[in-house]
């Protein structure tokens, strides 16, 4: 059966190339939710009552005279769950978010049809096979946007990351001789220790971890809406996929304790995923971009699921996977939201939209409660996630790291206080906007639900990655229902939820109760001149944090970014430089010959 | 024997001997002779493919006498790869030019072919100076000045590699009386030390200018700017692809030492960097696409001298890396007559041939990094691998920049040129998905 979802998927992203935009969005919709079944039926396998279909949990593939291994195990299982609903949402999205169908929906069949490979892989030829599948197919999906940091940034940093993948894959092969992942675990010393280095530094690529997050802001920025809330919820949680899969289950951070015993390689994890969550919140609070804005909180909030892997206490990692599912669905919720945003208004800085919640209230709707998600109010699973995360850091007492935290949780509702006050309230600038198309509501509707879910039910959300933490020999916390118990404290969600109400419900009688005077900003004066309606210095939005601008910015503008250019930079100077050994003239050619020629020889002769 | 690979160096040699009498009928003679060695080229492969190496030897004189053809997996599939994508090519840019240039053309190819197919050294000689005096005249045929200048920058050169070709051969035969590949081969451990070094110090460096490593490949880039789009497109498939197959068969049989495969596989470390960093700031497309072929020769040449270590991988690997580069480049180049990629024809071939450049799966490319990368972590070589990564990365910038630049909506390329492309650059995702390779590497190579 496995082999049938494969070639399913293959068959219909060629049959998308040739069709038109609405039926693509349609084949490809439905098509994706077949290996939806699958993970229902594996769902018995991990102490579960669901339906059984009869689909195999392990399966050999022989392609080209070579044998892919692939296979469910716990953790994929949790990953794919987290991952692979988004699709055949985004793919209803899209329905009519596309004007023209031009290569959309065959690449994203084909990057979906690789996360579920990359997620299945039980050897590292599938794993890399797959991954770079994944590469290409996200590469050929930000190529459509036509920006040349965009383009090259990613392809660049896609291949970095699969060298550096393939390098750890090739040491790991090497010291045991078997390509199977279930294998590792017989190797030491440097090689162990190199290898899983390696293997971390590829996989932060796509988890955009700072400062290998570069790509991203171009990349975010300018890609399909569609696409880039599939990069960021799906395909970015890959690269901690692969983080777990090493460190955790394949019992990574046990070779590197035992070649650096002195050393806390888990320490530095967590202070990268802070800095990481610290610096990109400050950014998107500047940014004025929607998306740039959104790019950069994706990588503030990939950061905690880090520091969660980083600090490694079973709370701390129950804290990360937990951070990183509501992560796929808040920020694809974002994304698609700004998506339709821009799809009415045509808009994307934040200075040039306005007042949209009275007339896409619905939109509104969908990216309030995510943000909610976002900036952990506790009205959705966002806060669970984030509060067994702080308590994880100050359980260990991890000075450094917990204050980073909790400044860029406060920044996070800092930048998406802008988002709202900016795009939806404010004066309505645009009056003749009508609401998103109905696929796209639905989509956006549907997104919300696990966050809703899982805020009233935090325990079930734990039941689910109960099998993956105990494959990997982490116990899993105490929990009801509702309630989590850890050392330091209970978090019971009814109690939250019903204090939260109870606060809710006087304010809201009195925000009713009160008197509202609206006045139209057009009948203003300014010192004798009429308001002009468009001028940017008058929007809301406008300097929203100077003060913050002058402290914070200084500091974090130069950035990776810029490294990496000057990097770039260099090696086109050492490009220039070595273009200037083919001088033009045919004598010097003909005398490097001859100097080839007599090093080698002498090479030879007296060596 | 029911196989007779003369025929494939015979009778592309007789049709550009019949065209000067027949200009009139030049393009339909040239395209049948290379219709009839594509066939053949595939029906030897799948002969190999089923039943191993053959030989031949010409008009019944055995060897060491006589002048003898040896083919065997890697000789088959390359004279298969460069009968098949000269048959393409040519029928995509023949028309634009007279009898002359369909004369030159079966020339060059009957060469390559030859080179491949020899067992003689001396033979070997022979079609580098057929296949190098047709690749001048063809190049210079587009007759404009950057045309002469990269035309006579590659004779001068090729002169000097003619030479030092005929000099290393002249050494050899001086101390063991014979042209014979496999006699040398097992009489070699006779031959003075010195003399048997600095034969393959000038064997080496003659070839290697045909196989473009650097610091021999002064001509490519003017060469690879001036000649018309599909000359460079031969050029990328034809020649080099021979010429990197000698010096493999000259370093694996003849001289099967530690210090050669030493310094080919610093040689290609050193072609490999060299190449893809001149490309990397490089705006003219062909330019940048001939650096970044050194680049690939360097490669291929590192995966030939791995193979001294670890045959089975370094092999696969050679052989899907000649693929992808051979059809990846060649239909690149034909598509850089067109300055945008307009149309999805066009789109598409740029963006295969550069995924397979780069060597994204199930492209040919990916498995011969995969394979590669196999063979030189089987030796440690930490430093030869991170340089290859750091390559691959430059590659990934250039590329990314080249597929940025030529996005447009315009094609001008006629549909001949578009089918050719298509279908050459087809091949790496064939290859890809196909089993073929590993069946090939398995099969007994002559003398390896």
């Amino acid at each position: 059966m496995l082999d049938i979802i494969f070639a399913e998927l293959i068959i219909a992203a060629i049959i998308t190339f040739f069709v038109g935009k609405k039926i693509a969005s349609i084949i490809a919709g439905f098509i994706s939710i077949l290996p939806l079944f699958a993970l229902i039926d594996w769902a018995n396998n991990f102490g579960f009552k669901t339906i059984s279909f009869g689909i195999e949990r392990q399966m050999n593939i022989s392609v080209a005279g070579i044998t892919l291994h692939l296979g469910i195990t716990p953790l994929s299982w949790f990953f794919a769950l987290m991952i692979l609903p988004l699709f055949p949402l985004i793919m209803l999205y899209s329905y009519s978010f596309f004007k023209e169908n031009d290569g959309f929906y065959p690449f994203m069949l084909f990057a979906f049809a690789s996360t579920f490979g990359i997620l299945l892989s039980k050897d590292m030829l599938s794993l890399f096979l797959f991954w770079e599948i994944m590469s290409w197919s996200s590469f050929l999906l930000v190529y459509r946007s036509r920006d040349k940091e965009a383009i090259i940034s990613y392809l660049i940093f896609s291949v970095f990351s699969a060298f550096a993948i393939l390098f750890g894959l090739m040491i790991l092969w090497h010291e045991n001789f078997s390509l199977l992942l279930s294998d590792i675990g017989r190797i030491n010393g440097i090689y162990g220790f190199i290898a899983i280095a390696s293997l971390i530094i590829g996989f932060s690529v796509k988890s955009v971890l700072m400062p290998l997050h570069a790509w991203a802001p171009f990349v975010y920025s300018k890609s399909d809406e569609p696409f880039v809330a599939f990069l960021s919820g799906g395909l970015s949680k890959l690269g901690y996929y692969g983080m777990f899969l090493f460190l955790f289950t394949l019992n990574g951070v046990k070779i590197l304790q035992n070649y650096t015993p002195n050393v806390a390689w888990n320490y530095l994890l967590a202070v990268v995923g802070s800095l990481s969550a610290f610096v990109a919140t400050m950014l998107a609070i500047m940014q004025d971009d929607l998306r740039k804005l959104l790019a950069y909180s994706s990588i503030g909030q990939l950061g905690y699921i880090a520091i969660g892997f980083g600090i490694g206490t079973p709370l701390a990692i129950t804290g990360a996977l937990f951070q990183a599912f509501n992560h796929a669905f808040f920020k694809a919720v974002l994304f698609l939201a700004a998506g339709a945003v821009a799809y009415r208004t045509g808009k994307w800085k934040i200075s040039e939209l306005g007042g949209l919640a009275y007339r896409m209230p619905l939109t509104f709707l969908a990216a309030l409660f995510a943000i909610f998600a976002l900036a952990a109010i506790p009205i959705t699973s966002g806060f669970a996630a984030k509060w067994l995360l702080y308590e994880a850091a100050i359980q260990q007492k991890y000075v450094f790291i917990a204050p980073l935290m909790l400044i860029a949780g406060v920044g996070a509702f800092l930048y998406s206080f802008r988002i709202l006050y900016g795009v939806f309230l404010g004066e309505n600038r645009y009056p003749d906007v009508k609401e998103a198309p109905k696929s796209m509501i639905a989509a956006m509707f549907i997104l919300m639900l696990p966050l809703i879910i899982f805020v009233v039910f935090p325990g079930y959300m734990l039941d689910l990655m109960k099998p993956a933490l105990s494959n990997s020999g982490i116990e899993s916390i105490a929990h009801t229902k509702f309630a989590i118990e850890t050392s330091l404290a209970k978090y019971n969600s009814m109690a939250v939820l019903i204090t939260l109400i109870a606060a809710m419900v006087p304010a809201f009688i009195i925000y009713k109760a009160r008197k509202h005077r609206i006045t139209s900003f057009e009948d203003n004066y300014l010192a004798g001149e009429p308001y002009e309606f468009h001028n940017p210095s008058m929007h809301a939005a406008h300097n929203f944090y100077k003060p913050l601008k002058g402290v914070v910015l200084p500091y974090f503008e130069p950035g990776a970014t810029y490294y990496f250019e000057k990097i770039y930079k260099g090696i086109g100077i050492l490009s220039n430089g070595i273009r200037r050994i083919y001088t033009g003239f045919v004598q010097d050619y003909a005398i490097y010959v001859v100097i080839f020629l007599l090093a080698v020889m002498g090479w030879l002769i007296w060596m | 024997m029911v196989v007779h690979p003369v025929l494939l160096i015979a009778i592309p040699l007789i049709a550009a001997f019949i065209i000067p009498l027949a200009k009139k009928y030049g393009f339909a003679i040239a395209a049948g002779a290379m219709a009839f060695n594509m066939g053949y080229a595939i029906g030897m492969f799948s002969y190999i493919y089923s039943h191993g190496k053959i030989y031949e030897m010409i008009a019944g004189f055995k060897p060491p006498v006589g002048i003898f053809l040896a083919v065997d997996a890697l000789s088959a599939m390359l004279a298969l790869l460069i009968n098949l994508f000269a048959f393409i090519n040519f029928i995509a840019i023949g028309k634009e030019w007279n009898y002359k240039f369909s004369m030159l053309y079966l020339l060059a190819i009957a060469g390559s072919t030859g080179i491949v197919l020899t067992g003689d050294i001396f033979n070997m000689f022979i079609f580098f100076e057929i296949t190098a005096v047709a690749s001048y005249a063809l190049i210079a045929g587009k007759k404009d000045e950057k045309a002469i200048e990269g035309a006579i920058k590659y004779m001068v050169l090729g002169s000097i590699a003619s030479i030092f070709i005929l000099m290393g051969i002249a050494l050899i035969y001086s101390q063991l009386k014979t042209l014979n590949i496999y006699d040398i081969a097992a009489r070699i451990s006779s031959m003075d030390e010195k003399i048997k070094w600095a034969s393959f110090a000038l064997l080496l460096t003659g070839i290697g200018v045909e196989a473009e490593i650097f610091p021999l490949n002064g001509w490519v880039p003017a060469a690879y700017q001036g000649a018309s789009s599909g000359v460079a497109s031969l050029l990328s498939f034809g020649p080099s692809k021979a010429a990197i197959y000698a010096i493999a068969r000259i370093m694996m049989v003849i001289f099967p030492f530690h210090a050669t495969y030493e310094i080919a596989l610093y040689v290609g470390v050193v072609t490999l960097v060299i190449g893809e960093l001149a490309a990397f700031m490089q705006e003219d497309v062909k330019r940048m696409l001939a650096y970044s072929s050194i680049g690939q020769m360097g490669l291929i040449l590192i995966a030939f001298s791995l193979a001294s270590q670890n045959i089975q991988n370094a092999l696969i690997a050679a052989f899907f890396l000649i693929i992808s580069h051979a059809s990846a480049k060649s239909s690149l180049f034909l598509l850089s007559r067109s300055p945008s990629m307009g149309g999805a024809a066009c789109k598409y071939t740029g963006i295969v041939g550069v995924l397979s450049i780069i060597g994204m799966p199930p492209l040919a490319g990916f498995w011969g990094k995969w394979y590669l990368m196999l063979a030189a972590i089987n030796e440690k070589l930490w430093l030869v691998i991170m340089l290859v990564f750091f390559a691959g990365i430059v590659e990934a910038g250039y590329f990314a920049r080249y597929l940025h630049k030529s996005m447009g909506n315009e094609s001008k390329l006629n549909l001949r040129y578009k089918v050719a492309m298509v279908v050459m650059v087809s091949f790496t995702i064939l290859l890809g998905l196909l089993p073929i390779a590993y069946k090939m590497a398995s099969l007994p190579l002559w003398g390896w």
